[in-house]
């Protein structure tokens, strides 16, 4: 649908998972994040398992539903049944094309909807509803995923518009996509959040399905350019995965060198998307892993601090003092 | 004076702790007949007075009798009963409601106080001779029948009706520089000068003569401190505490007779007279007004000249915080069980603006904030008064300290404020000395408010418009006729009959309170009060007869968000989309929307208000102003006018009880909103969207006040990063308008409790990776994930 080419940019089209309003933790002051759809990577520890595929999708809770069976009634596509024991429904997600007719008619709220269609004008318009509190929080938008890159046109789109109304603009990418659609937009940004989730190729492919070799010269590339913007580098810290001393001192090697960069930050581990990929039909991959606690944070920021002397690190964006 | 800085602290740390524990924490509550007692014979002696000298009498045997209170830790001394944490007893004021309540005073569940059979037993006999002459029964005998009715409906509630009314700052400025010597001279000055040959004169010379008494009675009452103070001297070997005590009695033969020369004496001055502002009436919300500015020049002096440091400023003022939770006021079962925690709503005032409009945030401003966090008592509350030039270090302050979860300070806005009080009538100067309440603003000792004269219930007027005046859960005809929602062709119409409902109730509320105002200014006259509230003394008025040079009355409309919500939802259901029957919809109210299980959910899923969707804000912006319409049209008994407040304390659980299910999908008995609040829980688009939803009222409008209740996770505020964006969340807010904002922080202790018990915590909302949601809807492991998140970041 969004890639039906339309003149207007304001008119061109993109799948928004969701618009989330007064954020803190995704750049300066007072944010609104634009999640948007599809994601080329599947990491282990995913916690927006909604934001993975591009495609629309619908969720299910089980222990909401009435089993009154009007969602396979009004299901245009035929994507919906009872199980056997007509004990829950089942999703044909290869049917399902995202029309959520069954979701506006559940009387249960047992179905939600995972995205939804939007033009850019109607993205800046949310955007702009909390303009008031960026003033003097010097707050913005940041665009989020899923991968943005995914939808390079519409974001290029959607910053281009942002910026004509003054509104100071930041972007998490994780830098994975043809070097012609990333640069167009890093004229446009003031802040770029990027994620370093293992910095040895072959962990990286097996966490989260892809190579990070494009990824690191992107972000090189990225750095070296003459665009003036600021870069946070984020490592999600799962205990046993990617904390090893050895990743940590391959990563502060790579991120001594950026010149743009602001700061570094830890993100501490969680299961909170768990319940998502139930509705989603699908099965959480670390269960056993727990929730780091402070004192584990700690220590492996200290690491990294000392392999990387002089950098800005914070946890979930708590600063460390320096060593 | 030149201890080593941590052994001053540990002493301040240790006194501080004492005096909370035994003042407080282990101090079981009891009621005592003595005030009752002296106050009963008072009346008897002087039997053939007016009413105000009687009043003058009374308060004058009070101070001259009764059982002085001094903890072996305090250093400055006052406290209205024998006892920490024992209520006082008005018999003159609330003999009958006393009486009904007083086999259950030990054993409700709610704010439960101690009290013997044989105290009962006095109590009973002493309150059963007020039974006819007490202000409640006269109020009594004064309701008409149709108000009764709309009060036993829960339409309407009226205060006043058996207790004194507070809300008021006495003029502390005043008291400091000139002590009650001072103010005696004026009065005989009066006595001297003004002698009109008419009613009018005999009746002020009689206030100002009841006046005089009353302020030679607290000068007495200090003296008899003064003496205990001395002879505890003479009892301790601990030579510290020896001239601590030494001291005190000094300052107490100095104050309030004269004015005051230091912080200390200022501190004592104010304060025994704030305790016989209790033992004189015992109104709640007795306030402490601009304290960080009428104390501000003895703080800078003692400081400058050495006699002061901060520590000693600290130990102060934290001892002030236990001595205000100590005070605790007797209040019937209905109350208590929705105000329970025996709230004295006590309130000091910090930050705001001078009298040319400059920052008047200082040092004592900071260290209020500091002592309030050390003593960590619930009274008195403090409100910020947050303006465009304030002082960045100050907000941050604030913020941090909202932080700490105490609930307080609650930030006023001088944007929206000031202009008010120049609406009300005030000039620049003064309206910009303007005190809080805990929504409520005053200008400090010249004005009455009466914040709470009565309380509308806006849902019930709204299912009373949709069916011709009948309450569809009771059938019973309540309000005018005004049609059936069957007949209605558009939502104008539907809103045209809330408005009728809204103006009746409105004015029963007024018909009502005049009268009781009446019977307050006859009955119940409080001359000590009055003699240090501007104009009193100069026109020879009480506060009570309109003695005061800026007077209203205030009226609250409770439940705005639901009223709203309960409206968008049948404008959309009955009118918009057609897919609701009016019929329907009246049936399925009627039956508490029972086998309307989709009804309901439609009634669920239709736009609520905090989501900063104008389908429905703009129906609360309009709900708001014709309230606020109604209400200011009608003058007051005392001059001045009725003025308008969207806030509930928390009769809007009361309201909620007392009505049946409404459009919204609420229930029948479910709590209403709270204040101009969204319901709790359907603002689901996050904070900024609930700003903007609320700031679409016009506060400006809303004369006495708005109330806006937010609740925080503390995990947003983990860092100095999000402390910083919180104040200019704080500054939006007061930006786009707003009158009033507090925080509540949630804390992981507050989030087990929550798991064990779910129904109490229904409306709270966390953050969950992206999304908003009820916590207790959650699965238990989602539940531990984001407490063990919540506490990793309350460590940091
Ligand atoms: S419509 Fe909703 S409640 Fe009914 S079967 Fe489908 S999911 Fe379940
Ligand atoms: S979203 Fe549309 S296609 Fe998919 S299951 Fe629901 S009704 Fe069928």
């Amino acid at each position: 649908m969004d890639h039906r080419r339309i003149e207007a940019d304001g008119k061109r089209t993109g799948r928004v998972l969701r618009i989330e309003r007064t954020s803190i933790h995704d750049g300066t002051g007072l944010r609104t994040v634009v999640f948007l759809k599809g994601c080329p990577l599947s990491c282990l520890w995913c916690s927006t398992p909604e934001s993975q595929k591009g495609r629309l999708e619908v969720g299910y809770v089980a222990d909401r539903c009435a089993l009154c069976g009007r969602c396979i009634e009004i299901c245009p596509r035929g994507a919906l049944r009872f199980d056997d024991g007509k004990s829950r429904i089942v999703i044909d997600r290869e049917r399902c094309d995202g029309c959520f007719a069954c979701v506006r008619k559940c009387p249960a709220q047992a179905l939600k909807s995972y995205g939804s269609i939007m033009t850019v004008d109607e993205v800046v318009r949310e955007i702009e509803k909390d303009s008031v509190f960026y003033f003097h929080s010097g707050g913005g938008v940041t665009i989020s995923g899923g991968e943005p890159l995914e939808q390079a046109a519409f974001v290029q789109a959607l910053l281009g518009e942002c910026r004509k109304q003054g509104i100071h603009r930041a972007l998490e990418t994780s830098f994975l996509g043809p070097w012609e659609k990333i640069e167009p937009l890093l004229p446009l940004l003031n802040l770029v959040h990027t994620d370093l989730k293992h910095p040895i190729p072959e962990e990286h492919r097996r966490l989260t399905g892809v190579d990070n070799r494009p990824i690191l010269e992107n972000i090189l590339k990225a750095d070296a350019s003459d665009h003036r913007f600021d870069l946070v580098v984020r490592t999600p810290l799962i205990p046993g995965i990617n904390d090893s001393e050895e990743a940590l001192s391959k990563s502060a090697s790579f991120i001594k060198g950026l010149k743009k960069l602001k700061e570094v930050e830890f993100l501490a581990y969680h299961r909170l998307g768990i319940d998502t990929y139930g509705h989603l039909g699908l099965s959480y991959p670390l269960r056993e892993i727990k929730t780091p606690n402070l004192n584990f944070m700690l220590s492996k920021a200290r690491l990294f601090m000392s392999k990387a002397p002089g950098i800005h690190v914070t946890i979930n964006g708590i600063p460390v003092n320096p060593i | 004076m030149s201890q080593p800085v941590t052994e001053r602290r540990e002493q301040t740390i240790r006194r501080i702790t004492a005096m909370k524990k035994r003042m407080i924490l282990e101090r079981p509550t009891e009621l005592l007949p003595e005030r009752a007692l002296l106050v009963t014979a008072a009346y008897e002696e002087h039997a053939a007075e007016p009413p105000v000298m009687q009043r003058a009498y009374a308060l004058q045997k009070v101070l001259a009798e009764m059982t002085l209170f001094m903890d072996d830790d305090e250093l400055f001394v006052g406290h209205p009963s024998p006892r920490p944490r024992s209520p006082i007893v008005c018999p003159e004021l609330g003999a009958c409601w006393i009486l009904d309540d007083l086999d259950s005073f030990a054993t409700r569940s709610a704010d439960a106080i101690g009290l013997t059979e044989e105290n009962k037993f006095v109590l009973r006999d002493c309150l059963t001779k007020w039974r006819r002459s007490s202000l409640d029964a006269v109020v009594d005998r004064l309701l008409s029948e149709e108000v009764k009715n709309a009060l036993d409906e829960g339409m309407i509630t009226v205060g006043g009706r058996g207790t004194a009314q507070g809300n008021i700052s006495i003029n502390y400025r005043k008291l400091l520089a000139k002590g009650l010597r001072g103010i005696i001279g004026e009065i005989d000055e009066k006595l001297r000068t003004d002698m009109p040959r008419d009613i009018e004169g005999t009746k002020k010379r009689t206030f100002w003569k009841a006046a005089r008494i009353s302020c030679e009675a607290v000068i007495t009452f200090a003296h008899r401190y003064a003496d205990l103070t001395a002879r505890k001297a003479e009892e301790t070997d601990d030579a510290r505490r020896k001239a601590e005590l030494l001291e005190m009695s000094a300052t107490l033969r100095r104050v309030p007779e004269f004015p005051a020369a230091t912080f200390r004496e200022a501190l004592q001055s104010l304060w025994l007279v704030y305790t016989v502002l209790h033992i004189e009436a015992d109104p709640h919300a007795i306030l402490l007004g601009r304290f960080d500015q009428y104390m501000y020049p003895f703080y800078a002096r003692d400081k400058a000249e050495g006699r002061i440091s901060d520590e000693d400023v600290l130990e102060l003022l934290a001892s002030l915080w236990i001595k205000c939770t100590a005070i605790i006021k007797l209040m019937d079962s209905v109350t208590t069980r929705t105000f329970a925690g025996f709230p004295l709503f006590q309130n000091v005032t910090i930050g705001g603006q001078g009298s040319h409009g400059e920052d008047a945030s200082n040092d004592l401003s900071r260290l209020i904030l500091d002592a309030a966090v050390r003593a960590r008592v619930t009274q008195p509350s403090i409100g910020f008064r947050y303006h465009n030039k304030i002082d960045p270090d100050m907000l941050y302050k604030v913020a941090e300290t909202i932080r700490e979860g105490l609930g307080y300070p609650a930030v006023m806005n001088d944007n929206c404020i000031i202009p008010k009080h120049l609406i009300r009538g005030a000039t620049l100067e003064e309206a910009r000395n303007y005190c809080t309440n805990c929504v409520e603003t005053d200008i400090e000792g010249m004005t009455d408010s009466r914040a709470h004269s009565g309380y509308v219930n806006f849902p019930k007027c709204l299912l009373l418009a949709m069916n011709d005046g009948v309450d569809p859960d009771t059938g019973r005809r309540i309000g005018p006729r005004t049609g059936r929602l069957e007949t209605f062709s558009s939502f104008d119409k539907l809103f045209a009959a809330y408005e009728t409902q809204v103006a009746h109730f409105t004015r029963l509320i007024v018909d009502a309170y005049d009268l009781i105002d009446g019977a307050h200014a006859v009955h119940a006259p409080e001359p000590f009060m009055s003699s240090l509230l501007d104009d009193c003394i100069e026109r020879g008025m009480t506060r009570q007869e309109g003695g005061v040079r800026y007077n209203f009355s205030g009226i609250f409309g409770v439940g705005l968000a639901s009223v709203a919500d309960a409206m968008a939802a049948v404008r959309k259901l009955c009118f918009d989309d057609r897919s609701v029957a009016p019929s329907a919809m009246m049936e399925a109210l009627k039956n508490n929307f029972q086998n309307a299980k989709t009804l309901r959910n439609s009634c669920e899923e239709a736009p609520k208000f905090g989501n900063d969707d104008d389908y429905v804000d703009l129906i609360a912006r309009d709900a708001a102003h014709i309230f606020c319409r109604e209400v200011t049209q009608y003058p007051c008994m005392r001059g001045g006018f009725y003025i308008p407040e969207l806030h509930s304390v928390s009769t809007h659980v009361y309201f909620g009880e007392v009505t049946g299910a409404t459009p919204d999908g609420r229930l029948k008995g479910i709590a209403f909103s709270d204040g101009a609040s969204p319901v709790g829980g359907r603002d689901r688009q996050g904070p900024t969207a609930a700003v903007r939803s609320m700031t679409k009222i016009d506060h400006q409008e809303v004369l006495q006040g708005v109330l806006y209740n937010q609740k925080f996770s503390r995990t947003l505020l983990k860092g100095p990063g999000e402390v910083a964006a919180f104040t200019d969340y704080i500054r939006t807010y007061c930006d786009l308008g707003g009158h009033h904002i507090q925080f509540n922080m949630i804390s992981t202790e507050e989030l087990r409790k929550a798991q064990e018990n779910p129904s109490a915590y229904r409306d709270l909302i966390v953050r969950v990776a992206g999304y908003s949601a009820y916590f207790t809807e959650l699965n238990r492991n989602t539940q531990d994930e984001i407490i063990a998140r919540t506490e990793y970041e309350e460590l940091s």
